[in-house]
Parts: C-alpha cells; structure tokens; sequence
C-alpha cells in the first residue's frame, strides 16, 4: 500500500450552539478505506461535511495533496476533487440514468439535448467504474434503493475524485449489491482514491477498512489498523462504557396464548401474494426478507395505507375481519405505526417534542370541547420523556434538534399514551446509535411485557434474532417461512429470505 | 419553557409593528391631513373584507392549501344578498344567512374535491374562482346592483369610537382565530398538516376532515366579507373584489406566513393587512399616482418576504 497522505485534518474544532468537534486529527492516505464510526451526534456528519465544504470549521486547519485546503462552499471541494455520497440519495427521480449522471454538463447542440450522445457517454461510464448491468436509459423511479445508491456513487465518480466520501452506502442495500459495492471500493482503492467509510455495521467496517477512527461526543478517541481492534471493542469505545456481550443478554418472552391479530390470504396487487400468519398477544414478531421483498408493503397493508387489496385482517376480539381502508381506522382499532423513513413520514421535525408526543391522542386525552390543555400536555410528555430516556434540553424545544435515536423514541413514545394494542416497526433502528438502538429494544420489551405486541421489520437479522420471538420471512411477496426460537438458525432464515416461489403454510394456522 | 415561544412571538410582531410605525410617520411627515384621527378611522373602515378574506387565507395556507378563489367567493356572496334584497324583498337577516351560506358552499366545495380527489388546491380554485364569478355575473345579469341604506349600519362608523360594527367584528374573528389556531386540536393539527401530511396520517389521524374544514372556514369568512363589501359600498357589484386572492395572500406573506404550510398566524396577518392597508391610504393621500402605487406595493411585499427568510435563517 502506498503510504502517500492524501487528506489531513489538524486541530479542527466547529460550534454551532455546543462544541461539536474539539480538536480533530485524521489523515486519510491514497488508496485507503478508512471507516468512520461513532454514535448519532458523535460529529461524523459535520466532520465530513467540513471536508466536503459544506460547513466551515471555526478552528483548525487541512491539506489536500499536500497543499493547504480550505473549501468555502460545494462547488470548491467538488473541484477540488472531493465527492461526497449523502444517505438520502440526491437523485431525480423523473429522469433516466443518463440524465441524472450527466445534468451538469449534458451534450447539446443548439440547446437541444443530444440523446444518443449521452446515452453512449452513459453507457461508457458506467461501463469504466464497473457497472455495466445498468440500463442508462431507463428511469431513476424504476431502479431499485441499492441500485440507485450505485448510481449516486457513479455520478460522484463521474467528476474528477480522490477523496470519496460515502455516508452510511450500505443502509438500503442487500447482501449481494453490499458485496458488489465492496467489490467495486476495493478498485476504487487500487486507484489510489481516499475513501472514508461511515457505517454503523461493524462487521462490515472489520470486512472493508484499512483503519478505522471513532468519534465520541465531538472527539476523536481512536485511530488504528482495522485488524488490530475487535467489534465489540469498538463498540466499547463508542458507548464509552464496558458493555456486557449483548447477544449473551437472556431473551425473556411475554408471548400469552390468546391472539392479538390475523391475517388472512392478505393480497396486494402483485406486491403480496396470499400472507397468511398471526400474531399473539406479549409476542415480538420478527419480519425477514431481502429488500423489495414486500416486508415494508405488508406493514402498510396491515396499517391501512394501501387500498387496493384483499383478504382479511382481524383485531384482537374484533368481529370486523376486512382490512382497513385508512390509517386513521388502523389506529381506532389499536394498531399503531412507526415507518421506515422516519423524517419523511415518522415524526413533525418542525414541531416540538410536547407536540410529537401527543400528536396521537390530543383530541382523546388532552382537549377539551376542542381546545387543548397545553398544562396536562406538558405533565404527561414529561414524565413520558424521562421514561423514553430521551435526552433534551426543553420540551418546547424543535424535534430536529435531537438526534435520530432520540426522535425515533419519540416517534415510538406517541403510541405509549394511546390504547395501541399492536405496534408495527418498520426498520426502526435504521441509522441510530448503538446506545439508542439497546434503549429501543428495552422499551420494546416493556411494552410487550403489559400484553401488547410487536411486528417488528429489519434488515438487520441479528437484531431480529435479538428481540424476537418468532420471524417470518418474506421471498418476492410470499411468506416463504416461519421460525421459532427454540430451533431457528441463522443460516436457514437467510436462506430462507432467498428462497421465491414456495410457499409454507403457517403451522399455527 | 412558554417564555420562548412567547418571546418569538413578540419579536415577531414586533417586526412588523415597527414597519408599521415607521410607514406611518413617513406619511405622517410627509403630508398634513395623515396624522388625523379620522385616518385612523378611515383604514380601519377599509380593511374589514380583506381581513376577513386573509384570515380564511391564512388557514389555508397553513394546511399547505391555497385558496384563489376568495375574491370570486365574496363577489358571489354580496350578488347573492343584493339579489335577495332587491330582486326577491326578502328581510336582511335572510340575506345574511344566505350569503353567508353561499360563501361557505364554495368553500366545501374547494375543500371537498382537493381533498377528497387528491386535486392540487390551485388547480381546483382557479376553476372556483372562474365558476363563481361566472355566476355573480349571471345572477346580477352583470350589472351593478345599488342595495341603499338597508345594510350601510354595518359599516357605519359608530359615534363616539368612529369604529365601524364591521371593523369591530373583524379584529373579534381575528382575536378568536388566533385562539382557534393556537389552542384547539383543529388548529394543531392544521399546523401539523402543513408540516408533515404524511407524518399526521401515519399517527393515526383523519387528515379529510380537518383540511375540508380548514376551506369551508376561509369560504364562510368570504361570504361574510362579501356581506361587508356590499355594505361598505352600498351596492353589489359583480366585479367586486377582482384580484382580492393576490392582496390576501400578500397580507399573509407580509405577516411571516408560509406558502409551504405549517407556519403562520392570523395576528401577524392582520398587521400584514394593516401594513397594506396604511400603505395605500398614505399614498393616496401623498398624492402618488396608481401605477407608482402598484410599484411601491410590490416593493413591500417583496422586502417584507425578503427580510422574512434572512430572519428565519438567522434564528
């Protein structure tokens, strides 16, 4: 490996209202992969955005092949070789691949579009970083999340790069498009490219880094050779604390006999074919599957946010078997929601933590004759915030101000004070912190242990094998499997996820 | 933890109060007959229609919705009770009720199709705003109905506070809007709408109802307006009110309200209506001529939103 240092950063501190970042130092050198860990909020985002031009540090200084380096805005540090990857993609839609790789600088002659040019441009491209499988023709909407985070990458590519910077790339894809990106970062590496890897998987951080740097409360606490630290070391040093093995932790159950939902031959157009399965009252059901799998079209099903579809779905004592039309019919009758993308459609950034909390049950338990009690709000969402363990200043104070795992304990929170009797989580521990995750899980647990119950969908078959008492997988829109805890292994669900076309019947059905 | 918002809020208003001091000592030292009482009372019998109009305005804003029908809607309205008073001698209470009425139809109608058939509100009350005044003109036969003294009391000054009953019962709906805004779950969750629609919809909430009330509000407030217009002029005039959707929406803007929903108040409005208003009436009395007018106006407006959003960055 060539021991050039491409990148470095010295003593670099930024503010906004607290100290986000004190003192860093990090180097990056040619051709290397150099993960970047820490919990939401550590300052990985505002380091890179630093790098990027995106922010201005208040202190400190840094050097790009050798040479002082100070971008005021994008447009510097992309023409200074510096490309960055955001987790939300960045993509339009409505146009092709093509479009997309090419909008800064499309062929044209007279103003008018040269279509034949840039689709041979397109294709060339792709072709050279090493992603011929994609149709440059065909539109963004119809390609698949990984698909268009490849896309993302390659446009990144597409401009002149020695320092890549890629946020979280791996959150929306599955195993083989990882495998294929991590395949393809390798070349990227043989070029002599920089590349700084943020990723909360720390499996994968130890499969594709070189070094990795962790970053606590603003503060780089470790830099070193990826072999030379273990995972749960690492997770150490994030948390900061010594945790116990917490795959070791004993797995309580507070599943009851007494049924709390079925589902019955659930269709959805040609998203969900015939699901069948129920669900008890105190149990944590997991749902497994590959992405595009239908895991997240099963919950919105259930939820009543797709309305075109047939079979049944019956309530815990409910004599009404038919699904629910809308949200709002899902949620009279006990059912409650927390979304995949938690800021698009999970919580109201823009309102305050007071506000988010009731937003379930305003008219229910804090009005009266349609005016609100502001007092008994305030009362109620203080306890429920210490009981959350959420970490905040004010309760008036902005939703978008906290952390991604202290919003998505609120999102979680709304539905503690409403008669929710069943909880569907989809992808709820996506991009949040180690810390964070673990508090979820337990208000998980607490809530199942009062005979509510969960569905619960994640990518991450771990964390389902963790809080879990039961997982089914979904293949291509069919319920492929159903494992218990007492005999499942990992290696059959994954298979299980793999599988399409066969069909089992749910035993308990 | 009140302290804040409250702070913000005065700050807020505070803005706006100053823009008003200083447009008002500007006319005040520039011309002789501005820094008279009767001034005051002359804005203040102007603005009831239009506050009224950019109240319901502001609701709508605030679900994210626009509302360009207005100006149609209270033409309709005031057509509606001349022709009821004059064609049909029917009494004025019934007149009322029927414009009134009239006015929220079209508003449940705006609300009822962009809701219910998923419509963007611009595209449903542009056509509102062709149909109703289509049918103003059809019911007064596009002409000009002069109504007389039956309605003047409501927008005749009072004697000793020279406030007209229809001034009065503007800053009323204006006070209680702001309640209704700030305090009721309607108002929170129109707030809440306007930020996230799909976040509400997800909690669990019907969202129909309350954006469909949120129209039927501004339409009621319209057919009202149209009630003052009529009144103010003594006639109802089927070109009533042409253009009234832009110096509503002006009015919310100028008050800090978002085109892109969930932020606003009806008490900043109404200073925004205020400002405009001051600004008219002071020109007038400068002497400056219509195109200038029209050219100064813009201007505000535009200074207004410009230190609006440097304002918002700031914070």
């Amino acid at each position: 490996m060539k021991t050039h240092v491409l990148f470095s950063a010295d003593h670099l501190s930024k503010s906004f209202a607290v100290k986000v970042l004190s003192n860093i130092n990090f180097d990056l050198t040619a051709g290397e992969i150099h993960g970047l860990v820490g919990a939401n909020g550590a300052g990985k985002s505002t380091f890179c955005n630093i790098i990027a031009g995106l922010t201005i540090a208040d202190s400190g200084c840094m050097t790009l092949d050798g040479k002082t380096y100070q971008p005021r805005n994008r447009t510097q540090s992309i023409q200074a070789g510096v490309q960055m990857v955001h987790q939300e993609l960045s993509l339009i839609h409505h146009l092709t691949v093509a479009e997309n790789l090419f909008l800064n600088k499309l062929p044209t002659r007279c103003g008018v579009i040269q279509h034949r040019q840039l689709l041979k441009q397109a294709a060339m491209l792709l072709n050279r970083i090493g992603l011929p499988q994609i149709d440059p023709d065909c539109a963004i909407a119809s390609l698949g999340a990984g698909q268009q985070q490849l896309v993302e990458i390659a446009m990144a590519l597409s401009r002149q790069c020695k320092i890549l910077i890629l946020d979280e790339p791996t959150s929306s894809l599955n195993s083989i498009e990882t495998q294929q990106l991590f395949e393809w970062l390798c070349e990227l590496k043989d070029q002599g490219i920089g590349i700084i890897f943020i990723s909360h998987r720390l499996d994968e951080l130890s499969l594709i880094t070189d070094r990795i740097s962790i970053l606590r409360d603003g503060e780089l606490v470790y830099t070193g050779a990826t072999d030379k630290i273990t995972p749960s070391q690492i997770l150490d040093q994030i948390a900061c604390k010594n945790r116990k093995t917490q795959t070791e932790t004993a797995f309580k159950s507070y599943c009851k006999p007494e049924l709390a939902l079925r589902v019955k031959n659930l269709k959805v157009n040609d998203q969900l074919q015939d699901i069948s399965f129920h669900l008890r009252r105190g149990e944590r059901l997991g749902v497994a599957g590959l992405m595009g799998s239908g895991r997240t079209e099963l919950l919105n099903a259930i939820y009543g946010e797709v309305s075109s579809k047939r079979g049944s779905i019956q309530v815990l004592g409910d004599t009404m078997d038919k699904p629910f039309q809308r949200p709002h019919l899902a949620a009279q009758n006990g059912l409650g929601m927390l979304p995949e993308d938690r800021k698009e459609s999970g919580v109201l950034l823009d309102l305050n933590l007071t506000q988010n909390l009731t937003i379930s049950s305003l008219k229910k338990k804090f009005s009266r004759f349609g005016i609100t009690q502001e007092a008994k709000e305030r009362r109620v969402s203080d306890d429920l915030l210490s009981e959350l363990g959420v970490s905040f200043q004010d309760q008036s104070q902005y939703l978008h101000t906290l952390s991604g795992g202290n919003q998505q304990k609120i999102a979680f929170g709304k539905w503690l004070i409403t008669h929710t009797q069943t909880l569907l989580l989809d992808e709820p521990t996506r991009g949040i912190d180690a810390a964070a995750r673990l508090s979820l899980y337990t208000l998980m647990e607490r809530f199942v242990s009062r005979g509510k119950s969960i569905i619960m969908v994640s990518s991450d078959l771990d964390e389902l094998m963790q809080t879990c008492d039961r997982i089914i997988v979904l293949a291509e829109g069919q319920l492929t499997q159903t494992f218990d805890r007492a005999t499942w292994k990992s290696e059959e669900i994954i298979k299980a996820c793999f599988a399409n076309s066969k069909t089992e019947e749910d035993p308990c059905n | 933890m009140q302290l804040k918002t409250a702070k913000h809020f005065a700050l807020h208003h505070a803005g706006l109060l100053v823009v008003l001091g200083i447009l008002t000592l500007i006319f005040g030292l520039g011309t002789d007959s501005f820094f008279r009482f009767q001034t005051l009372g002359v804005i203040a019998n102007q603005i009831p229609d239009l506050t009224l109009v950019a109240v319901g305005m502001t609701f709508v804003l605030i679900i994210r919705g626009i509302d360009l029908s207005v100006g149609s809607t209270l033409a309709l309205s005031s057509a509606a009770l001349g022709s009821l008073l004059i064609d049909h001698d029917q009494p004025v209470l019934l007149a009322i009720i029927a414009a009134v009425l009239v006015g929220s139809l079209c508003g449940a109608a705006n609300g009822l199709i962009s809701v219910k058939a998923n419509i963007p509100s611009f595209i449903v009350t542009l056509s509102m705003l062709e149909i109703a005044r289509g049918l103003t003109k059809l019911i007064t036969n596009s002409e000009t109905k002069y109504i007389g003294s039956v309605i003047e009391p409501i927008s005749n000054p009072i004697s000793p506070i020279s406030f007209s009953p229809a001034f009065l019962f503007a800053v009323t709906v204006v006070v209680a809007s702001q309640f209704v805004l700030r305090r009721t779950v309607f108002g929170r969750y129109c707030i809440a709408i306007g930020t996230n629609e799909d976040a509400v919809r997800l909690s669990g909430i019907n969202v129909v109802p309350y954006k469909v009330t949120a129209f039927v509000l501004c339409g009621v407030f319209c057919g009202i307006a149209g009630i003052f217009h009529a009144a103010k002029l003594s006639t109802a005039d089927p070109n009533a009110a042409v253009g009234m959707e832009l110096s509503a929406i002006a009015a919310c803007v100028i008050g800090g309200t978002s085109l892109m929903g969930g932020r606003g108040n009806v008490s900043s409005t109404f200073l925004g209506v205020l400002i405009i208003a001051t600004l008219q009436t002071g020109l007038a009395t400068l002497g400056v001529s219509d195109p200038i007018k029209q050219i100064i106006t813009g201007s505000v407006i535009l200074i207004a939103v410009i230190s609006d959003a440097l304002r918002q960055r700031w914070s």
